[in-house]
């Protein structure tokens, strides 16, 4: 009935972004790596690419995409006219961050374009999780459809921001900051989680995705603290890899867990 | 403005689906859309008395398309507002503006919202508006050999019918508040309250 496979890849990939800008502003916000450095800079580039790619997917699934223009007249009202807003700004913010860090332009208003894409990033993943959580799809209409969206986030950007960062060099102190500081969220993601549906495909579901998520932060952790693993990259791509196929995994069985209550 | 609605007597109902047959050749439907669809519901169970078991099975039929909704989810999810009420508190579809992204299918709960492969946008009943417009009942109700089927406005049929809008296998009624009256048979169970299936789940 539904094209799920291009909504799969909506929804991980724009998640994954979401997830990859919050690492980026985490990790440069908190000092572990200086946000001049080249491969914050190709992240910056990544993320551009990951939201084109995502908007591109968006549009296509369309019976008729060229009236996607229309798609933002019901914006006060339609949760999905509000996440193709959010995507667009947070497009149009990533796109200026990326330009002004290719030309090496810093001044107050590319310091302020962080700040602007976070707020974006949120706001896209509310109005995400606004679209999937309908009345009519019992299976999605609990509060595990935002956390299954938070620990994509979580889980998918950390695995990507490790995989670009696995050439950089790391102030240790206050990347366990930034570590402890996602950390914390996905703890709390994984408790709420716990509490959540008693069927077996949602049990599945919760604990793949909990599994993904540790396993982002093993990655992390094991790639900038222990000092063996850290000489091993393959090891981080390797990890890192595993985590995504898991989140498209979970990202499938969410799809697959439709169950309209139509005729 | 008053609220159209259908009225379905499944009692009477002989599920025959002329209504279905009518609506598609009305609106000429291509095979895969159906906006007016004959639901079979089979149920029963097993009485065992002095040791002796009996069968006590049960069927019925329920013939649902649009509803009309009052708070039609559809409208406010659609993103570009080709979904609409018009003046006559029917939800039509701008076939101009829609862009095809299927979304208000998903929240409809009466599966009243169907895409169209080959034109790639949504399609639903216009309760005929047109037919409507000229003074004639929608092409269902007249096909009706039983006269099962009605259309008219909730308040009345309420008046006259009583306050049933919602039994297995539909949801409740508070969900969307449906312009639908329903006259229940006595098998039948209450929405959300499953005690028998739907036997035809394809739409053709």
């Amino acid at each position: 009935m539904h094209n799920y496979f291009s909504l799969l890849f909506f929804t991980f990939t724009s998640q994954a972004a979401i997830g990859v800008i919050l690492a980026h502003v985490v990790l440069s916000g908190t000092g572990s790596i200086p946000g001049d450095e080249d491969s914050m800079v190709r992240m910056r580039h990544l993320i551009t690419i990951m939201l084109i790619a995502s908007l591109a997917t968006a549009f296509l699934h369309l019976g008729k995409p060229f009236r996607a223009v229309y798609a933002l007249n019901n914006i006060m009202k339609s949760p999905l006219s509000m996440e193709i807003a959010s995507l667009s700004v947070l497009l149009a913010v990533s796109l200026a961050y990326s330009w002004f860090s290719h030309r090496g332009v810093i001044n107050y208003f590319t310091s302020t374009l962080p700040v602007l894409a976070v707020i974006a990033a949120i706001l896209l993943l509310l109005t995400m999780t606004a679209v999937y959580y309908l009345p009519s799809v019992p299976s999605w209409h609990t509060a595990r459809t935002p956390l299954a969206f938070v620990l994509t986030t979580i889980s998918a950007g950390t695995a990507i921001a490790a995989i670009m960062l696995k050439e950089s060099e790391v102030r240790q102190a206050s990347l366990l900051l930034a570590v402890s500081v996602s950390a914390a969220i996905l703890l709390a993601a994984v408790t709420l989680t716990a509490k959540m549906g008693t069927s077996t495909g949602r049990a599945i579901l919760t604990g793949l995705q909990t599994v993904t998520s540790l396993m982002a932060f093993v990655l992390i952790f094991s790639r900038f603290f222990l000092t063996e693993m850290n000489k091993s990259r393959h090891m981080t791509v390797i990890t890192g890899v595993l985590v995504l196929i898991s989140g498209i995994l979970a990202r499938w069985l969410f799809f697959l867990s439709y169950d309209n209550i139509i005729l | 403005m008053r609220r159209p609605a259908f009225y379905i007597d499944t009692t009477a109902c002989t599920g025959c689906k002329a209504c279905q047959a009518a609506c598609k050749d009305k609106n000429d439907l291509s095979p895969g859309l159906s906006w007016r669809k004959v639901n079979e519901i089979e149920g029963g169970n097993w009485n065992t008395t002095n040791g002796v078991v009996t069968e006590k099975p049960f069927g019925y039929y329920l013939s649902i398309s649009c509803n009309h909704c009052e708070n039609a989810p559809c409208i406010d999810a659609c993103p570009t507002t080709a979904l609409h009420r018009n003046h006559d508190g029917i939800v039509v579809i701008d076939p101009l503006l829609c862009m095809g992204c299927d979304y208000c299918q998903w929240t409809c709960p009466y599966g009243a919202l169907q895409i169209d492969p080959t034109r790639g946008i949504m399609t639903k009943c216009d309760a005929c508006i047109d037919y409507l417009y000229e003074g004639k009942n929608p092409a269902c109700v007249d096909a009706c050999p039983m006269r099962v089927l009605e259309f008219g406005y909730f308040d009345t049929f309420v008046a006259r019918k009583g306050t049933t809008s919602g039994i297995f296998p539909l949801p409740d009624p508070k969900l969307t508040s449906p312009g639908l009256v329903i006259k229940p048979h006595k098998d039948s169970s209450a929405a959300n309250e499953s005690n028998a299936m739907v036997n035809n789940t394809e739409i053709y």
